[in-house]
């Protein structure tokens, strides 16, 4: 039983790292840390859940919200070819009070 | 930034240099604040980025400044506050450094051995003078004539001798087989010349004009071309014509034939290149004597990396024909070398380093700097030994300011030199022209047994 869960774990922080990509880093990301969010990119079939889970696992954190936004790419012209660019989807996450996320020391 | 002085030996000393986190720390948010309003990065508006996000991007690269940074001054701090004269580059040992934490560097160097100078006033010199007499010229002249000589056709029948000059074919064979090089057509051999295998000029002597016979020889063993070597040879010659050398007069013509006006502007252009050629001599006798002087008088403690360095040369001076150091093997310059060879080797390079130092202090001393013209005229002189590759030369000197440097060196040499011989007590003193040549060649190994006799006789150090 316990050799289970360890294996459920290890599979877990594996889908964790698929599912956040990267942090977002402009000013208006920053500008957020003030109201104690942090803004990530994440993949785009996850959900809220999941990014809550594997932002706690990451990070050590609580969350106390995720909000998601959704970015179509833009759709472009390129020699008469259609071509699209990737969608992205965001996520900023409201930290419990005291918790924090430091963007710069990396995971 | 704390320096403290923890080793003193000889001539090496020893600082450690502590950098606080606390200062890093402010010189790096410095830094930032200066980077701040300029910097531009994706997501940002210039001016707008937060300090964090700067230290993000740039905080390892910031670090590495102030800390270069830091550890300059903490090294002029050091030569300023107990008086360095270095002899060397200082050598930092970067004992500790992480981020956060307090900054440890040992810093050793080697500080310029205390010596005084002799008082040169009392330096005592003897200029050799040679005088140039009639008898020297002419014989040059002399000389020059015998280079020159001409010859002429033997007109009566007569069998040939030596110092004749015979015009000859010859065709060698070896197993009546003929080999490359070993027939020609009316060549001019100067018999007693040597410049055939030997036996054959002998055999020409006693011939008559016209005539046809066979030479046979063996090659000397130790024949160059080594497929002949030893090998049975037969030369078929023929002798076409007998010629004699002519006396070249000593005249007017022959003076205008070598493109001077007469004899007597001839023999003025041998004197005054044979004197020249003394000056040349005397100059360098007067300085050997002056360095020989100088390091005798001294005797001091020598920078240790400054004679390992001059070792490293004298190392590979004395292994001629050495193949050049290979950096990826990491060979020992010294490898190979007994012990009495790298004693020798030792040596030599002290005696070196000791009269560089003295020379480098009188200069100082006196104020005798390398002039930029100084270095140009350095320049021009080392472009005509380059004829038609000047451009060439030029461009390297002017990308490599390295060997520039190499060439104020000796310069600077022949300028304390000159210095020297002003302030000096020189006596004049007439030696013949052999005993001015004499030991005209000071290699290595003159050096040594130099060094061995007197204990100290060093040549000039070369500038690095």
């Amino acid at each position: 039983m316990i050799k289970y869960r360890n294996k459920l774990k290890e599979i877990d922080l594996n889908k964790s790292y698929q599912i956040i990509h990267k942090p977002i880093l402009t000013e208006k990301a920053t500008k957020l840390s003030e109201f104690n969010k942090v803004v990530f990119e994440v993949a785009s079939k996850s959900n809220k859940n999941e990014i809550k889970g594997a932002i706690e696992q990451l990070f050590s954190v609580k969350v106390k919200a995720v909000n998601i936004i959704n970015t179509k790419g833009k759709v472009k012209r390129f020699k008469g070819v259609l071509g699209k660019r990737n969608d992205v989807k965001k996520a900023v996450i409201t930290l419990v009070e005291g918790n924090t996320i430091d963007i710069s020391a990396g995971v | 930034m704390e320096i403290k002085e923890i080793k003193t030996t000889g001539l090496k000393r020893e600082f450690e240099i502590t950098i606080t986190n606390k200062s890093i720390d402010q010189l790096v948010q410095n830094k930032i604040s200066e980077l701040a309003p300029k910097a531009s990065i994706p997501g940002f508006r210039i001016g707008k980025v937060p300090h964090n996000i700067i230290k993000m991007r740039f905080g390892k690269q910031i670090f590495g400044e102030v800390v270069n940074e830091s550890l300059n001054n903490a090294s002029k701090k050091i030569v300023d506050d107990f008086k360095i004269n270095a002899a060397t580059q200082p050598k930092m040992d970067i004992k500790s450094l992480d981020e956060g934490k307090d900054i440890k560097v040992n810093y050793s160097v080697e500080v310029m051995p205390d010596f005084k100078v002799p008082d040169l006033t009392k330096l005592k010199i003897t200029r050799p003078i040679v005088k140039v007499e009639e008898k020297q010229v002419e014989e040059s002249i002399e000389r020059i004539a015998k280079q020159n000589s001409k010859t002429q056709k033997v007109d009566k029948d007569r069998k040939t001798k030596l110092n004749d000059t015979v015009v000859i074919d010859f065709e060698g064979k070896i197993n009546n087989q003929v080999f490359e090089g070993g027939a020609a057509k009316g060549h001019h051999l100067k018999i007693g010349s040597n410049s055939f295998i030997p036996g054959f000029e002998d055999k020409l002597i006693g011939k008559n004009s016209g005539q046809n016979f066979d030479i046979d020889l063996n090659f000397p063993d130790t024949y160059q071309a080594k497929e002949l070597a030893g090998k049975k040879v037969v030369f078929n010659v023929t002798v076409n014509e007998i010629r004699e050398d002519i006396k070249t007069e000593i005249n007017d013509d022959f003076a205008k034939s070598l493109g001077l006006e007469n004899l007597a502007s001839l023999k003025k252009s041998v004197k005054e290149q044979i004197v020249n050629q003394h000056s040349i001599q005397t100059r360098s006798k007067m300085k050997r004597e002056i360095l020989d002087l100088l390091a005798d008088s001294l005797d001091f403690e020598l920078p240790n990396t400054l004679v390992e360095d001059e070792y490293q040369s004298v190392c590979m001076a004395m292994k001629p024909n050495q193949e050049p150091l290979n950096v990826k093997k990491e060979k020992a310059y010294d490898e190979g070398m007994s012990k009495t060879e790298k004693d020798d080797a030792l040596t030599i390079s002290k005696r070196r380093v000791r009269l560089g130092l003295i020379l480098a202090e009188i200069g100082r001393l006196n104020n005798i700097k390398v002039e930029e013209k100084d270095t140009q005229n350095a320049m021009m002189q080392e472009l005509q030994r380059y004829p038609g590759r000047e451009k060439e030369i030029l461009d390297y000197f002017k990308k490599n300011p390295d060997a520039q440097n190499q060439l104020s060196g000796p310069v600077f040499e022949d300028k304390i030199i000159d210095f020297i011989v002003e302030l000096a007590e020189v006596k004049e003193k007439v030696v013949n022209v052999d005993d001015l040549y004499k030991e005209d060649n000071v290699d290595i190994k003159d050096e040594l047994t130099k060094e061995k006799n007197n204990n100290s006789k060093p040549k000039v150090l070369k500038k690095k």
